[in-house]
């Protein structure tokens, strides 16, 4: 037999696309050469195919190799066709058996001693897999959890090029990958809001932001404890639903974040990249096969941008459409790819650039000229999508500690539950999930309330000069307040909260 | 260039009160109304980069001032220079003067350019150089003979130990011009110059009223009324003990939220809650720069 053929995923973006590796011996002049858009990485399977084939005591042929990956359109990046590419080449050159072959995919990447090595992507490529009706996928040992997600198809971990060939010879068993792994809900963390003394106002901001699913800047003096109050939010927010949990486990699979043996990803994501990201790092993109971006691993979870008003204007800007879509296109001449990109945004930046406007003690010494040019980087329409924003300012002498503890996360946490579930039987009808997302043509049906908190919202439309927008934001706010209360009607002391942390004035 | 003037010390429009001082300018440039028609002149001099306390006490003094006639002299800096000369203008018939330490119709800071336009045509820009002269530092330092010399007396809001404002302090001394300072917080950097002052005998000033009680015998007519003073006592009326006890703890330098809850023994959310409906009512307002101030 001189041809062969084993299945293999094409993982981009976050769809696996089947590929078929089909493997020529032909009489001639030895060689191995590779076809069907290959990038680099592929290319160089041969030297690793060819190294791991020898030193696993098989035969190399010597003959004229040809793999072809097809379909030919497809662009093919990375190092997973490398078993497919190896098992194929030894049951073309002597005897294997066509029903192991042909009902199984194999995804892994080969080092040169035939261990077979982790990848990315693995989940990704078992949905594909089960998809295309493969009842059999062989995948590295490291990413069976992550590949056993995925019910109806049988995971086969092997540790190296040995095993899989003894499989396709029938001549050793693999024990498909049952270990489960087991459901945590709120992992063990150090932190704790208990720590953040002091800081009443901005805490309770925190909850609302977290209860409503609301966009959340925190201004203040370097050293008020804004990274602190932040770095706290994943110990409030409810963990993940199982949907949720496995669009996030696909994305860290692509982005090759999984640690080794973990299968499903439980905590909500929370994500602060420096303020020096490329706008390709906080979107994604990249060359060859774009990779998902800061946005997209903050997928479900919380984007916190520390010092916002540092990152690159491009960079900040081209947030403005995930916020809005929930989702980043990336759009390449032959393929787009969409990573989901559904995340809470938690910005923090000081009031100038000193970072002293308004305090009490030390003057600004900031030019006029810079402080707006500094407040004009957080621009309006991103400005527009933030609903709340508090004041974390640095505590005088002696107040940090006067003041009493902050309440738990546990405490805290008990409430956004109930008020993310009061949300969610709410909202079902609509289609949404959280407060943050209602729109405007559904306030009216959402928020009810009492005539003295209109009376109060008129008041405070004329006083502080809202816009539409603003006074939408006012009452997606309230809603949130009304819903932590327990209280069906907003009221007027739920929208007096809300104006407290209404965004402008800084 | 638009209506500048030239007034030597021949004639009628030199002040008097310049010609008496140690090294008086020879010429003066001069855009805007006639000096003697603005009225007696006092100077509020201050740091350039003053708390929002010092900024908004220049700024009161200069309108509670103005309001009684006075014309308030300043260097049209930053700051509190700034803030005098806009609470000058905010009055309704205020005038203010800003001495230049540039040519006429050359602006420093660039972003004062309105605020000089305002000036020009409710008050005069005055200076001892001649027109496109750009800032030479030590000019400013020359002018500063001049505020002091054509006021009758010298306010200083809030000066650190090196501040320039101090300098206009020295020549107003040698010109033996009263001198008032504004007392501040002693943790202040910007409290150093007038509390000094004030060790050393220099007037307090806690408003428009010790200004005008000291000067009542070289001002042409006497001030009609009583001007507010800036010290305030706080009006509580029929409020909820919540906002009550916030008024009590808010002052016209703004306090962040937390810090005003925690001192009048509130939860933020209470806190938060009564803030707004004062901000509501008018009686606070919320800083640019954060925090919770009371308005005047």
């Amino acid at each position: 037999m001189n041809l062969a053929r084993a299945e293999s995923v094409a993982v981009i973006g976050l769809e696996g696309h089947p590929v078929d590796v089909e493997v020529s011996l032909a009489q001639g002049l030895p060689a191995f050469n590779i076809v069907g858009l290959p990038d680099v990485s592929v290319q160089e399977a041969r030297e690793r195919v060819r190294a791991a084939i020898v030193h696993s005591k098989e035969d190399w042929p010597q003959k004229r190799i040809t793999v072809n990956l097809s379909p030919a359109h497809l662009r093919k990046a990375g190092s997973g066709f490398d078993l497919a590419i190896a098992v194929g080449i030894v049951a073309a050159g002597g005897r294997s058996s066509e029903e192991k072959l042909k009902p199984t995919c194999f995804v892994g990447e080969l080092s040169l001693d035939g261990t077979v090595r982790r990848v990315r992507g693995v989940l990704a490529a078992a949905m594909a897999a089960r998809r295309n009706r493969k009842s059999m996928l062989i995948v590295p040992r490291a990413n069976a959890q992550e590949a056993a997600l995925v019910e109806g198809i049988a995971v086969l971990p092997v540790d190296h090029l040995t095993d899989a060939i003894k499989f396709i010879r029938n001549e050793t068993i693999i024990e498909p990958w049952t270990k489960r792994a087991e459901a945590r809900d709120a992992p063990p963390c150090d932190l704790d809001l208990t720590d953040v003394r002091g800081q009443g106002p901005a805490a309770k901001a925190l909850e609302i932001a977290a209860a409503g699913g609301h966009n959340l800047l925190m201004m203040g003096t370097p050293g008020g404890g804004k990274t602190m109050l932040a770095r706290r939010l994943p110990t409030i927010l409810p963990p993940l639903s199982n949907d949720e949990a496995l669009e996030v486990t696909r994305i860290y699979s692509v982005a090759g974040l999984l640690d080794e043996g973990e299968g499903l990803v439980r905590t909500r994501p929370f994500r602060a990249p420096h303020h020096s990201v490329s706008t390709t790092g906080l979107v994604g993109g990249g060359s060859g096969l774009p990779q998902p971006g800061e946005v997209s691993l903050a997928h479900r979870g919380a984007l916190f941008l520390d010092e916002a008003t540092e990152f690159r204007r491009d960079a900040l800007e081209a947030l403005r459409g995930p916020i809005e879509d929930g989702a980043v296109t990336i759009v390449r001449s032959k393929f787009s790819v969409t990573y989901p990109a559904r995340f809470q945004l938690i910005a923090a930046a000081n009031p100038c650039p000193c970072g002293h406007a308004g305090d009490e003690v030390r003057p600004c010494i900031c030019l006029p000229g810079r402080i707006a040019n500094y407040k004009g980087r957080l621009s309006g329409p991103l400005m527009d999508r933030i609903d709340l924003q508090v004041d974390v300012p640095r505590l005088r002498r002696g107040e940090i500690f006067r003041s009493p503890e902050g309440e738990s996360s546990a405490i805290v946490r008990e409430r956004v539950l109930q008020v993310r579930n009061i949300q969610r039987m709410r909202l079902k009808r609509f289609g949404l999930s959280c407060n943050a997302e209602i729109t405007a043509g559904l306030l009216a049906q959402t928020c009810g309330r009492t005539a003295s908190a209109s009376r109060t919202l008129e008041k405070m439309i004329e006083k502080y000069r809202l816009s539409g927008r603003g006074a939408h934001r006012l009452l997606r706010v309230s809603r949130t307040i009304a819903d932590l209360h327990g209280d069906e009607v907003i009221d007027e002391e739920h929208v007096s909260l809300a104006a407290g942390y209404r965004v402008g004035a800084w | 260039m638009v209506n500048v003037r030239v007034v030597t010390r021949a004639d009628g429009e030199y002040p008097d009160e310049l010609r008496e001082i140690g090294s008086p300018p020879e010429t003066l440039w001069i855009r805007g109304r006639r000096l003697d028609d603005l009225g007696p002149r006092v100077a509020i001099v201050g740091s350039r980069t003053p708390t929002p306390y010092g900024e908004h006490v220049a700024e009161d003094l200069a309108a509670d001032l103005a309001a009684f006639g006075v014309c308030i002299v300043s260097g049209l800096a930053r700051g509190a220079d700034g803030a005098a000369h806009r609470g000058a203008l905010s009055t309704d018939r205020g005038t203010t003067i800003a001495v230049l330490g540039t040519g006429v119709d050359v602006c420093h800071p660039k972003n004062h350019r309105r605020l000089a336009e305002a000036v020009a045509e409710r008050g005069a820009l005055v200076t001892e150089f001649p027109p496109e002269t750009p800032g030479y530092p030590q000019n400013f330092r020359l002018r500063n003979r001049i505020i002091s010399g054509i006021s009758l007396a010298v306010i200083v809001v809030q000066a650190g130990p090196n501040s320039g404002a101090l300098i206009t302090v020295e020549r107003a001394l040698e010109q033996q011009r009263d001198i008032f300072a504004v007392p501040g917080n002693v943790d202040v950097e910007g409290s150093a110059g007038p509390n000094k002052l004030i060790k050393e005998g220099a007037h307090v000033c806690t408003g428009a009223g010790d200004v005008l009680e000291a000067l009542k015998q070289r001002l042409d007519r006497a001030p009609a009324g009583t001007p507010p003073d800036l010290q305030k006592v706080a009006s509580l009326g029929e409020r909820p003990q919540a906002q009550q006890a916030l008024l009590k703890e808010l002052t016209t330098t703004p306090r962040s939220l937390a810090s005003a809850a925690l001192r009048a023994g509130l939860d933020a959310t209470e806190a938060t809650k009564a803030l707004v409906r004062l901000e509501l009512d008018g009686l606070v307002a919320k800083a640019p720069g954060g925090g919770w101030k009371r308005v005047r």
